[in-house]
């Protein structure tokens, strides 16, 4: 917990360069349109990778008031997104998304979805434990 | 920065820096990529729609089950046709491929269409989308993709019964998926449209018809 608590900020933004790396490279390099609730979820991430940057390098306590509400808009559209797969929901993301590639799997078992949900969780997690004692969170 | 520098710093600093690196490095790598090219003279044999002495060609891959080929099939290529194809400034070769569950024998009673009636096949084609577009492929397919002939009419029934019961084009609907890998290689996925030999939008009708009037002044 101590550890956390000294390098919880720190892990918060290193998971959001990774989620954002990660949403680069299949939109970019391996050319995967993003579906609508990816967009949403981008939206979250890509401004919480800067601030996060700048809290961590602060070391400012209010990351928490800038960062749990973007982590909660990006695991509402990851949760979303998860429904596609476990209520078999076709369609959910959108007509443009070439049909083989509707469910990315990481290492062959883990749906992006899925992990783009915990990883803003863990985000939110992290930043709840650093957040600054009088802070509204 | 009235503080000294603090490890952590660094450590945030080099961090940054590092994710930096990498997404630079994507960037080189992707600009530094060509674009894939179709060789379309492996396609000969497949459905070629419009006047070949066009300027401009277009490859169509797709897979018939597949939700976004069906949605650009009806809603984007209609306006690409109407407006090149027909006009005879553009042709298309279609390439279907079945990876999808239950695609093969609709893919197969496209092929024998065109075989059998090639005037006939892009109605049948849009026919065979409608039907199949939030139904499943049954027991009673074969029945149905008759039915579609006999509705779209001007096609040999005996003879495509025949090629539906025989799977006909099985081969080259194999054949069509090897190829459309080896040159998409991890980049496969359906539809994919080259407009001479260059990948183009699927989602646009707006860039494809831009695409397609940048080759026309080559």
């Amino acid at each position: 917990m101590r550890f956390l608590r000294s390098y919880g900020l720190y892990l918060a933004w290193v998971i959001c360069l990774l989620g954002l790396l990660l949403s680069l490279y299949f939109s970019e390099l391996n050319h995967i349109e993003p579906c609508r609730f990816c967009w949403y979820q981008r939206i979250a991430l890509f401004p919480l990778a800067i601030q996060l940057g700048i809290f961590t390098y602060r070391g400012d306590t209010n990351a928490a008031l800038y960062g749990i509400p973007l982590c909660f808009v990006g695991f509402m559209a990851a949760s979303i997104q998860s429904l596609d797969l476990i209520l078999d929901i076709h369609g959910l993301c959108g007509p443009t998304i070439p049909c083989n590639k509707e469910m990315i799997y990481f290492f062959d078992f883990l749906p992006l979805s899925w992990l783009s949900g915990g990883g803003f969780l863990l985000i939110a997690f992290l930043l709840w434990i650093n957040r600054h004692p009088k802070s509204v969170f | 920065m009235d503080r000294k520098p603090t490890f952590f710093h660094v450590l945030v600093i080099a961090t940054a820096i590092g994710a930096a690196s990498l997404i630079a490095a994507g960037a080189v790598y992707e600009v530094s990529t060509p674009p894939a090219m179709a060789n379309t003279q492996l396609t000969d044999g497949r459905p070629r729609i419009g006047h070949l002495e066009a300027k401009v060609e277009l490859v169509l891959i797709e897979d018939v089950r597949c939700g976004a080929c069906q949605y650009f099939t009806q809603k984007i290529f209609p306006e690409i046709y109407e407006k090149y194809i027909e006009t005879g400034r553009a042709y298309c070769v279609m390439v279907p491929v079945s990876f999808l569950d239950g695609s093969r024998p609709l893919s197969n009673a496209a092929l024998a269409v065109y075989k059998l009636a090639p005037d006939r096949f892009l109605p049948y084609l849009h026919a065979l989308l409608e039907f199949y577009c939030r139904r499943d492929v049954g027991y009673a397919v074969q029945k149905e993709l008759l039915e579609l002939a006999q509705n779209v009419g001007g096609i040999d029934l005996k003879r495509m019964r025949e090629c539906i019961e025989t799977n006909c084009f099985l081969p080259q609907l194999e054949q069509n998926f090897e190829w459309a890998k080896r040159i998409l290689g991890r980049d496969f996925g359906t539809p994919t449209l080259f407009v001479n030999g260059i990948r183009s939008s699927t989602t646009s009708a707006e860039a494809i018809a831009a695409h397609i009037e940048k080759m026309e002044k080559k």
